[in-house]
C-alpha cells in the first residue's frame, strides 16, 4: 500500500462522509476527493450561525453535535444531528434571516461553498438531493407559520359583527334585560347612526348598583360616552395594545364614523391559539365531541412549539394533562346536561399519568368512577350511562380507551365508596404479583371532577392498609423490579433485537415507569398523600425516607428521561410520524447518550435500595 | 514579544549560521525553513498558521527506534486545512518489530515507503513558518531532532505547541489528581465530545489532535493568543 505522495487516503473522513447523504452516492476516489476539500472547525454550543459571515459559508457537515434551524423570529424549522449538514446561505435565500443555531458543542466539516456549487453542478444527485431537502424544509415551515401571525391578523376576522345596540331613551333596567338576554357583556348607545357611548357589565355594576341608581333612569347616566374605538383594518396586535394602555375590555370598529362591530379581551384570547390557558378555555366553550375533538387535534402542534421554545418537561406534561382533564370535565358537563342532575354524590377518578399529572401524548384513559355509599340500585344506569357517554367522548378525542380495561365503564372501576375499599382490602389481603401489577396504577388517583371528600376518603383508607403491609408492599417491589432499565454489561444500552422497534428502547417502560414505581412504593408505605412524582419525592426527602442527594438524583435523571422523551415525540411530530415512546441510542448525540446512561444508572442502583428495602431476605 | 519565541529564534538564528558555515546552502530547502518568518507570539490563535504532526515509530525510545510513518495537517484560520493532510511511509532499516501490533503496518509494506530523505523535503516545506503541534511533543521531537542531526547536523527548531501539556494543565486546574489514561489523545477528545477514530495511524491521529487543538482553543472562554500556548 504505498501512498501517492500528492494523495494520502485520508480514511478517517472518507469513512464518515460513506455514512452521509448524499457523499455515501460518490465513487472512493470522488469522496477522497471532496474530503481533502473540508476544513474543519469546532463551535461552542449556543454559537449561531447567520448567512452574512464569509468564514461560515458552504457546506456544513455535523461531525459531532447538534444544531437548530430557526427561522428570523426564532421559530424551529429543523433539528440536525450528526452526519446532517446545511447550507446556511441556501437556507437564507429560501427563508431570509435564517439562522443555524447550535445546541452542543460542533465538530464541524465545511465544505466550502465554491466546492459545493461545483459538486452540486457536476452530480444531479448531489443538485437533487438538496434541493429536495431545502423543500421539505420549507414546507415544514409552513405548516407552523399561523401561530406567530396571529397577533397580525386584522380585527376585522375576530370582530363580533352583531352588535346589540340600543337608544339613548331606553332605561337601564330595560338595556340590563336585553344584555341578559343575548348572553353579552357590552350594548353601544346609538345616536341616530352614530356611536354615543357603550356600556359594559362593569359600568352597570359600578356606577348603577354600586351607586343605587334608579333602574328606570335612562342608560346614558352608567354609560361611558365617546368611547375608544379603533378602525377595521387595525390588527390583533394594535387592539391589544390599545387596551391595555387604555384598560377596557371592549373596543367598538368603526368605519368612517359607521360602527361595524365590536371586538373584546376575550375575542383577542382566543385568537392567541397556542397559549395553553386558552386552549383550556376553548375547550370549556364546546357544547358537542366535535368541537372538542377540533380543539385538541391542534395539540400535537402546539405541543411542537412548547418543547421547541424551551418549556420544561414536567410543566409541559403539567398542561398536557390540565387540557385531558378540561375535556373528562366538559364531556361530563355534557353528559350531565343530557342524562339530568347526579341522584348521589360521586367523583370521576383519574388515575396513573393523569393522576400524577405527567402526560403526554399519545396517553390512554385510565379512569374510575367513584360513588357516594348512598346510591340505590335504581340510580345504576345513570352513572352507567355516565361512563360510557365520558369514555367514548375521550376516545373520539385521542385518548384511546385503555387496553387493560381500567375505564368507569368497567363494573369493577365503577363503584360505591365502600365498593372501593373492599377491593383495597381484597387486593392488599392476598396480593399476587399479578394482580399488583394491574392496580398499581390505581394507586396513584386524584378527583377530577365532583367530591374531592370522596376521593379523600378512599386515598386514606388505601393509605392506611399500605402503609405497614409488608407483604403487599413486597409484591409492589417485585413488581418495581420486573422493569429494568435498558443497560447491560459495561454499560451499554439493551435495544431491541427485532420487530417494529428494533435498536429501539422504549423509554416510558424502561426508565419513566420504574423511577414512577419506585417513588410510589415509598409513597405507600410511608403515608404520602402526593401523587406526581416530583412532589412525591420532596415529601420522600422531607420525611428523610431518601437522602437529599438520591432525591435530586432520581428528579433529575426523571426529568431527563421525560425531556428525551418529550423531544423524540416532538421529533416525530414534526417529520409526521406516529407518537410514541421508543428512542434509538443511535439518534442520540454522544453526550445525550452519557446523560441518558447516567440517568439509567441512577434508576438502577435506587432500584437496588428498593430490593434491600422491601424485599429482603426474598428471593 | 515572549520570550519563548525570542529565545527560540536565537537559537534558531545560531544553528543557521552553523549549518551555513558548514554546508553553506547546500540544503535550500532547510536554509529557507530556518529562516522563514514565523507568527508573531500576539497573534490570535484564529490567524496563525500551525502544522500538527504525528509520527509513528518502531520504539518509544529515539535511540532504539524508527519512523515508520509520519503524517501531518495544518491549522489555518482556526479550521484544521484537509488540502494540506499528508502522509508518508518511511523505508525502515530494522524490521518492525513489536510496535506492528499497534500500528497494523508490516515490514513489506514498510520497504516499498520513500526514502527518508525525500520526506524530510516535504515536511521542510510544509513545516517553513509555522508552529509545530504534537499530542506529547517530547516523544515525537525526539525522533525528529535525532533525524535532523543525522541528516542535516542541526536539530529541528519551531515553536512547539502540546496539546497533551495544554490538557494536563487544564486538567489539573479542575481536578486534583491526573489518573491512568485521562490525558491520552482519545481520552482528550472524549471529553470535548469528539468523536471516535480508528486510532493509530499517523494522518488520522495528527488531524484527531488537530481536532482537539481547536475545541480545547474554543472552551477558552476569550480570544486566545498564540503565546498563551507555548
Amino acid at each position: 500500500m504505498n501512498q501517492a505522495s500528492d494523495q494520502p487516503e485520508i480514511s478517517a473522513i472518507t469513512d464518515f462522509l460513506s455514512c452521509c447523504l448524499p457523499f455515501d452516492q460518490l465513487t472512493d476516489s470522488e469522496r477522497n476527493k471532496a474530503a481533502r476539500q473540508l476544513k474543519i472547525a469546532y463551535y461552542r454550543r449556543g454559537h449561531i450561525f447567520i448567512a452574512d459571515n464569509e468564514l461560515e459559508r458552504g457546506l456544513c457537515i455535523l461531525r459531532s453535535g447538534a444544531v437548530e434551524i430557526r427561522s428570523p423570529d426564532g421559530q424551529l424549522l429543523d433539528r440536525l444531528a450528526e452526519a446532517e449538514s446545511f447550507n446556511i446561505t441556501g437556507l437564507d435565500t429560501e427563508h431570509p434571516g435564517v439562522k443555524a443555531v447550535l445546541i452542543e458543542d460542533c465538530l464541524i466539516y465545511n465544505l466550502p461553498e465554491d466546492c459545493y456549487q461545483q459538486w452540486r453542478s457536476e452530480h444531479r444527485f448531489f443538485d437533487r438531493f438538496f434541493h429536495g431537502q431545502r423543500s421539505r424544509r420549507l414546507r415544514r415551515a409552513a405548516r407552523y407559520e399561523p401561530d406567530h401571525n396571529a397577533m397580525m391578523r386584522p380585527v376585522i376576522e375576530l370582530m363580533s359583527c352583531d352588535v346589540l345596540r340600543t337608544s339613548v331613551e331606553t332605561s337601564i333596567r330595560d338595556t340590563a334585560q336585553a344584555m341578559n338576554e343575548r348572553r353579552v357583556s357590552s350594548i353601544v348607545i346609538m345616536s341616530g347612526e352614530s356611536l354615543y357611548g357603550i356600556v359594559t357589565d362593569r359600568d352597570l355594576r359600578s356606577r348603577g348598583v354600586a351607586q343605587g341608581i334608579d333602574v328606570d333612569l335612562p342608560i346614558t347616566n352608567v354609560m361611558t360616552q365617546r368611547p375608544y374605538f379603533i378602525n377595521s383594518d387595525a390588527t390583533v396586535f394594535d387592539a391589544t395594545l390599545q387596551m391595555t394602555q387604555q384598560r377596557c375590555h371592549h373596543l367598538p370598529v368603526i368605519d368612517d364614523g359607521c360602527l361595524r362591530g365590536i371586538i373584546t379581551a376575550s375575542d383577542l384570547m382566543l385568537a392567541k391559539r397556542d397559549d395553553p390557558v386558552h386552549l383550556v378555555q376553548h375547550i370549556y366553550r364546546q357544547a358537542d365531541v366535535g368541537g372538542m375533538k377540533n380543539v385538541v387535534s391542534s395539540l400535537p402542534n402546539v405541543m411542537q412549539g412548547w418543547v421547541a421554545s424551551g418549556v420544561r418537561p414536567h410543566q409541559i406534561s403539567r398542561i398536557l394533562t390540565a387540557v385531558s382533564d378540561a375535556i373528562a370535565r366538559q364531556l361530563i358537563k355534557l353528559a350531565i346536561e343530557k342524562l339530568g342532575e347526579p341522584p348521589v354524590p360521586f367523583a370521576w377518578l383519574g388515575f396513573g399519568s393523569q393522576a400524577r399529572a405527567e402526560q403526554l401524548l399519545g396517553a390512554d384513559q385510565d379512569n374510575g368512577l367513584l360513588i357516594d355509599n348512598s346510591m340505590l340500585p335504581e340510580h345504576k344506569p345513570w352513572f352507567e350511562s355516565l361512563a360510557h357517554f365520558v369514555c367514548d367522548g375521550l376516545d373520539l378525542c385521542g385518548y384511546p380507551y385503555c387496553l387493560g380495561e381500567i375505564m368507569a365503564t368497567t363494573d369493577k372501576w365503577r363503584q360505591t365508596l365502600s365498593g372501593w375499599c373492599d377491593a383495597v382490602n381484597g387486593w392488599t389481603r392476598a396480593p399476587s404479583t399479578d394482580a399488583v401489577m394491574r392496580v398499581s396504577i390505581f394507586f396513584d388517583i386524584r378527583v377530577v371532577y365532583g367530591s374531592e371528600s370522596l376521593g379523600l376518603q378512599l386515598q386514606q383508607h388505601m393509605l392506611s392498609r399500605t402503609k405497614n403491609d409488608t407483604i403487599f408492599l413486597a409484591a409492589l417491589a417485585a413488581n418495581v423490579l420486573s422493569h429494568s432499565p435498558p443497560l447491560g454489561i459495561f454499560r451499554r444500552f439493551l435495544v431491541e433485537r427485532s420487530g417494529e422497534h428494533r435498536d429501539s428502547f422504549n423509554l416510558k417502560k424502561r426508565g419513566v415507569i420504574p423511577i414512577i414505581d419506585m417513588v410510589r412504593i415509598h409513597a405507600l408505605a410511608n403515608n404520602i398523600y402526593e401523587v406526581n412524582t416530583r412532589e412525591r419525592i420532596d415529601a420522600l426527602i422531607k420525611c428523610k425516607v431518601i437522602t437529599l442527594n438520591d432525591g435530586r438524583n432520581l428528579q433529575d435523571a426523571f426529568n431527563y428521561i421525560m425531556q428525551l422523551r418529550l423531544q423524540s415525540q416532538s421529533e416525530q411530530i414534526v417529520n409526521g410520524q406516529e407518537v410514541d415512546n421508543y428512542c434509538n441510542p443511535e439518534d442520540l448525540s454522544d453526550l445525550a447518550r452519557q446523560h441518558l446512561r447516567d440517568a439509567f444508572t441512577i434508576v438502577h442502583e435506587a432500584q437496588e435500595a428498593i430490593r434491600l428495602n422491601y424485599r429482603s431476605g426474598m428471593a | 514579544m515572549s520570550a519563548y519565541l525570542w529565545a527560540k529564534k536565537a537559537k534558531r538564528l545560531w544553528y543557521k549560521n552553523k549549518y551555513q558555515y558548514r554546508h553553506q546552502d547546500k540544503d535550500p530547502l532547510l536554509v529557507d525553513f530556518l529562516t522563514h518568518a514565523w507568527p508573531d507570539a500576539g497573534q490570535g490563535f484564529d490567524q496563525a498558521p500551525l502544522l500538527v504532526v504525528d509520527l509513528e515509530t518502531t520504539h518509544l525510545d529515539p535511540a532504539k527506534g524508527e519512523i515508520a510513518s509520519i503524517g501531518w495537517v495544518s491549522i489555518d484560520n482556526g479550521q484544521v486545512t484537509m488540502k494540506s493532510a499528508d502522509y508518508y511511509q518511511i523505508q525502515l532499516k530494522q524490521g518492525v518489530g513489536q510496535s506492528a501490533i499497534y500500528h497494523q503496518l508490516r515490514d513489506d509494506e514498510l520497504s516499498q515507503g520513500l526514502k527518508i530523505i525525500e520526506v524530510l523535503n516535504c515536511f521542510l516545506q510544509a513545516a517553513k513558518g509555522r508552529v509545530l503541534v504534537f499530542h506529547y511533543a517530547q516523544l515525537d521531537m525526539g525522533f525528529l531532532n535525532l533525524l535532523f542531526r543525522r541528516v542535516y547536523g542541526v536539530p529541528v527548531v519551531a515553536p512547539i505547541v502540546d496539546t497533551l501539556l495544554l490538557e494536563k494543565a487544564k486538567y489539573l486546574h479542575n481536578n486534583s489528581m491526573i489518573t491512568a489514561g485521562v490525558l491520552r489523545l482519545f481520552s482528550c477528545r472524549q471529553r470535548y465530545g469528539l468523536p471516535d477514530y480508528p486510532a493509530h495511524n499517523a494522518l488520522s491521529d495528527a488531524i484527531a489532535t488537530a481536532e482537539l487543538l481547536i475545541a480545547h482553543v474554543a472552551h477558552r472562554d476569550e480570544k486566545v493568543k498564540l503565546k498563551e500556548l507555548f
